[in-house]
């Protein structure tokens, strides 16, 4: 980082609204010798994402924390404070009633959360009382991970006229190996789609009190999602060092980074002693696996 | 009821939104924009709308938005500016139109797909200033959260705003 900085510049850079450019404006750029240093923060910042921020377990653990809030969050909100097993000055009820107020937010920290566990653990609603045991205990759902079930699963043997046979120019095995691997990525795509419409069409059919399934669904590409428009001020700009002083993407000038597809992440969790819920997802994978083939 | 279940309700709204523009919308903050003059005029759909660096945008919005896509009930297809950045273009996905569109509704969605979406940033920018914040000068306020656009496009966002105005919407927009 230190490096990033000593290498950093302010330097004149494109915005707009949607099609429309809005002129120019200063922003902080890098020098031509920050390259590297640049492939190795993103590189790290990716890494952190696939091991760390979007681990299954963490993301197992965040979608049962996440569900656990709106619920008490609702019977907060409803006068039902009594049914969360926390006491009506108990931080969280606190920041439930209040959202907007900094003061009830900066009550909220680690020791509060896990104290609130054991106190919501043991209510009467199943759904907190459940997801509060097990976010104490360390019990979370297990993880299915249908992106990567499905992507082995549907594999990509090419029809007739997309395999690479031995008479095949060099620059035609290119173009067919492209052409072959855009079609599973479509294909792995829009098996994705298919599932995740069976999962909450199903869950639709089922009246439990407590989710069967939870889904999760996420990317990160190297530069942050933005909001709205999306341009030069949402990535890391550099002064290429062969160029003419203009800023420009630094992944259009490293390869490194350029290769650095976005973390995609499709993942189903469940209770791991619940094999219905195992069975149907297994078999609705299948199903879409197959359809591709 | 799990957090994982979609409001359909709100998919079919921001489709609405869309299909009450022709079918077609062009940019992420065009359609924002012109989802936020909608809820403020009273033409909306309850879409809950907070600052953010492009002015006035609802999260609801934006996840009902992507929601319907899984459903095709939208289509988001990404491409290239001129000046280096990247837009949205939404397409509705095959329903039937509404007969009964509110002509108010539609004049102003109209207005708003036509706009520049840099002006229409600024207009819808400062109508929030007003009605939220209720900042004394609007405008001038505009102008100092976004200096370099309001440079550019300020006099003509009022216009556009006087001429968004003239729509006679169940609420008026507020006059700055």
């Amino acid at each position: 980082m230190l490096h990033l900085e000593l290498e950093s510049a302010v330097g004149k850079v494109p915005h707009g609204a949607d099609e429309e450019e809005a002129g120019e404006i200063d922003t902080f750029v890098l020098g031509p010798k920050a390259l590297h240093a640049a492939e190795a923060y993103l590189l790290g910042l990716y890494q952190l994402y696939a091991t760390v921020y979007l681990h299954k377990a963490t993301r197992g653990a965040e979608k049962l924390f996440t569900e656990l809030l709106v619920r008490v969050v609702e019977f907060a909100r409803n006068d039902s404070v009594g049914k969360t097993g926390l006491s009506p000055n108990q931080p969280l009820i606190r920041f439930a009633k209040k959202p907007n107020d900094l003061k009830c937010l900066l009550a909220l920290d680690d020791s509060v959360i896990s104290g609130a566990l054991s106190m919501m653990a043991g209510v009467k609603d199943p759904l907190i009382s459940d997801f509060s045991m097990r976010l104490r205990d360390r019990n979370l759902f297990k993880c299915i991970d249908i992106r990567e079930n499905l992507n082995q699963k549907i594999g990509f043997a090419g029809s007739e006229d997309s395999k690479i046979c031995d008479h095949c120019t060099g620059f035609a095995k290119k173009v067919i190996a492209i052409r072959n691997e855009q079609h599973q990525i479509d294909a792995l795509a829009g098996a994705c789609k298919e599932v995740e419409k069976r999962l909450i069409e199903w869950q639709k059919e089922e009246s439990y009190e407590i989710p069967q399934i939870l889904l999760d669904k996420t990317d990160r590409s190297i530069y942050n999602p933005s909001d709205e428009s999306k341009g030069p001020l949402e990535q890391i700009m550099m002064i290429p060092s062969d160029g003419n002083g203009k800023p420009v993407d630094v992944a259009s000038i490293s390869q490194v980074i350029k290769a650095i597809e976005p973390f995609q992440v499709f993942r189903v969790y469940f209770d791991k002693g619940d094999h219905k819920a195992k069975k149907r997802v297994d078999q609705i994978i299948e199903e879409e696996a197959k359809r591709c083939r | 009821m799990p957090v994982m279940k979609m409001d359909e309700t709100k998919m079919k709204e921001a489709a609405d939104i869309i299909r009450d523009a022709g079918g077609r919308v062009v940019g992420r903050t065009r359609l924002q924009k012109m989802a936020y003059l909608l809820e403020i005029t009273g033409l909306g759909s309850d879409f809950s709308f907070e600052y953010r660096h492009y002015g006035p945008f609802s999260e609801e919005l934006a996840s009902a938005v992507e929601d319907a896509q899984l459903w095709d009930l939208i289509s988001e297809e990404e491409r290239p500016t001129t000046w280096g950045g990247y837009y949205s273009l939404y397409t509705a996905g095959a329903s039937v139109a509404k007969a009964d569109v509110n002509p108010a509704r539609k004049e102003l969605i109209r207005t708003a797909k036509g706009a520049n979406p840099i002006e229409l940033e600024l207009a819808a920018t400062a109508a929030f200033l007003k009605a939220v914040e209720n900042v004394p000068d609007p405008w001038e306020e505009t102008a100092r959260r976004k200096p370099e656009k309001a440079a550019k496009s300020l006099a003509n966002a009022k216009v556009l705003y006087e001429k968004l105005r003239l729509v006679k919407t169940p609420k008026p927009l507020p006059a700055i």
